[in-house]
């Protein structure tokens, strides 16, 4: 357990940790967070990029108005067209 | 009926349930259109061949404008040295001839557009999308769809291969059409710069060429999946599948 960052979450009492499953990989965030503000926190290129949501492909222009939920599966990858 | 010289030649795929001699026949008698001859193309339309599609009332159209490139050799696995500089469609035709002559080969050596696609996928049973661009991929889809017909896709670039099989309003599925995944995403064009591994190509031919051969044995009945997004990576071997819903008020599926 990292107390830093547990007591900076205390202050913000509004904020909630989540566990999402990013390609794979377990992450934690703080909630709420919506598609697009995870592409952002982590700097993701956007450029061909398309997001599966468990499971589910989302389009770009709904990235903003999907928000994350605790145990949530998040699949970034790029788009190819390539032949 | 099947006369003894198919049996021999197909009695390998006869003995799977997915095809049979009621599925062989359909392949006979199916009409499949493969757009781009490159490496996706060249080799699916060699399996095409080989599973003996389009060889009884049916055809298989090859349709490219480009020419054969050393630089293709190492992925577009149908070609080699004494096509250098020759058109894709009448190398590919070549081969494929001495492959199954059975098949009855229809190429049109021009690259597909908006204006030449209709009359390209009119009448065909299945389209194969085997372009390298999206741009292209983007009015194939919209053609196929116009004309409900079912569409499978397939590409590759890097270590990575991706594929979807579209029923472009031929069936009960509620999926979402290559506009839908595409048109909010702003795409690279120039994949040449990227670079490609020849059997990672390879490896997204053969998956798109099952795909279309399960369908075209069995035509709806088959198993396959529709409107699921197939990503593939080369290099831990893994595919990861995603359901790629309609996107509202999507311009061309809905
Ligand atoms: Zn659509």
């Amino acid at each position: 357990m990292n107390h830093t960052s547990d007591s900076h979450i205390s202050i913000e009492n509004s904020r909630q940790r989540i566990e999402l499953v990013v390609n794979g990989e377990n992450k934690t965030y703080l909630s709420p967070i919506t598609l697009l503000e995870l592409v952002m926190r982590d700097a993701l290129r956007q450029e061909g990029t398309a997001i599966a949501y468990n499971q589910s492909i989302v389009s770009r222009c709904q990235w903003s108005n999907t928000h994350l939920k605790d145990g949530d599966q998040i699949d970034i990858f790029t788009l190819v067209a390539g032949g | 009926m099947l006369n003894k010289d198919d049996i021999r030649r197909y009695s390998r795929q006869l003995l799977l349930e997915e095809i049979d001699e009621d599925g062989q026949q359909n392949l006979f008698n199916a009409h499949a259109v493969v757009i781009g001859l490159g490496g996706l193309g060249s080799l699916v339309a060699r399996f095409l061949v080989g599973a003996g599609v389009g060889a009884g009332a049916g055809s298989l159209t090859l349709v490219d404008g480009d020419v054969v490139d050393v630089s293709n050799l190492h992925r577009q696995a149908s070609f080699n040295e004494t096509y250098l500089g020759d058109l894709k469609t009448r190398a590919l035709h070549c081969e494929l001839n001495k492959v199954n002559p059975a098949v009855n080969l229809a190429i049109k050596s021009q690259f597909a557009d908006e204006t030449n696609l209709p009359d390209i996928v009119s009448a065909a049973t299945c389209v194969i999308d085997c372009t390298d661009s999206i741009s292209t991929r983007m009015e194939i889809n919209r053609a196929c769809v116009k004309a409900q017909i079912p569409l499978f896709i397939t590409a590759a670039s890097g270590l990575s291969w991706q594929s979807v099989n579209l029923p472009c309003g031929d069936s009960e599925t509620s999926c979402g059409c290559y506009h839908c995944l595409v048109s909010q995403i702003k795409v690279d064009e120039n994949c040449s710069s990227h670079g490609i591994l020849g059997p990672v190509v390879g490896m997204a031919a053969c998956h798109q060429a099952t795909q279309a051969l399960l369908f075209l044995a069995k035509r709806h009945l088959t198993k396959i999946q529709w409107g699921e997004y197939i990503v593939g990576n080369a290099i831990n071997g893994t595919t990861n599948s995603f359901h790629l819903p309609p996107l509202p008020n999507c311009e061309v599926c809905q």
